[in-house]
């Protein structure tokens, strides 16, 4: 019976994997429509812009696409918010983890910098946030299971 | 803390997603509270109890020892 249990619950938790819940959808949802607006706004603030070198409100249109990104940025506090208690810690821990790494590889960088290690674009930390977040969050989930 | 909840489960035949559906979070949630890795929080254990109609500390039992009692009680 027990045994049995066991099986279904693994069943289960592959099926879940394998399907979103709400708050997941959403997000997919808001955030993708944010993504869709942001690529729109991007190509017509680089083609406005490539078109005017010079003019003086060029500023102000290349800097157009953080528009959209705010609502992802929303998109993306909204979905935090809708999650459950647990998954919530889940993603905290995760964020936790992401931040004070980010914070250790860019000094680390910062000092190769001093030592003459080229430098690199201030957008590089964007990725490499990304996937330390992931991996804090595989570590994180993989700390409440059995 | 100790809790009944995968007992409880089998009792009625229910599935962690069975559950977790019930108690309006992911099965991931439900596994994690089973499985003793994460207490939930007041609200969560209340609405457990409420899903399998018995008081919360039928369900929950803290990690105390045997013999010491609450400063409450005499």
């Amino acid at each position: 019976m027990q045994a049995q249990m066991h099986e279904r619950d693994s069943r289960d938790m592959r099926k879940w994997n394998g399907h979103m819940n709400d708050a997941g959808r959403s997000y997919l949802k808001e955030f993708g429509g944010a993504m869709a607006a942001y690529a729109v706004v991007l190509f017509a603030a680089i083609a406005v812009v490539n078109a005017n070198r010079t003019a003086p409100w060029r500023y102000i249109v290349v800097v157009l696409p953080v528009i959209p990104l705010c609502f992802a940025l929303l998109a993306f506090l909204r979905f935090f918010r809708r999650m459950d208690e647990f998954q919530r810690r889940i993603q905290l821990e995760a964020l936790a983890f992401s931040f004070g790494a980010t914070m250790l590889i860019t000094a680390t960088y910062t000092f190769l910098e001093a030592a003459g290690a080229p430098r690199l674009p201030m957008i590089s930390v964007v990725p490499v946030m990304s996937v330390l977040w992931g991996i804090g969050a595989t570590f994180a989930i993989r700390r409440y299971q059995e | 803390m100790k809790n009944q909840l995968r007992a409880l489960r089998a009792e009625r035949g229910w599935s962690q997603a069975d559950l977790a559906e019930r108690l309006s979070v992911s099965r991931q949630t439900v596994n994690a509270v089973e499985v003793g890795k994460y207490d939930p929080s007041l609200p969560l254990a209340f609405k457990i109890a409420w899903v399998f109609g018995l008081p919360i500390e039928t369900i929950f039992q803290p990690d105390l020892p045997v013999e010491a009692s609450a400063p409450g009680q005499a």
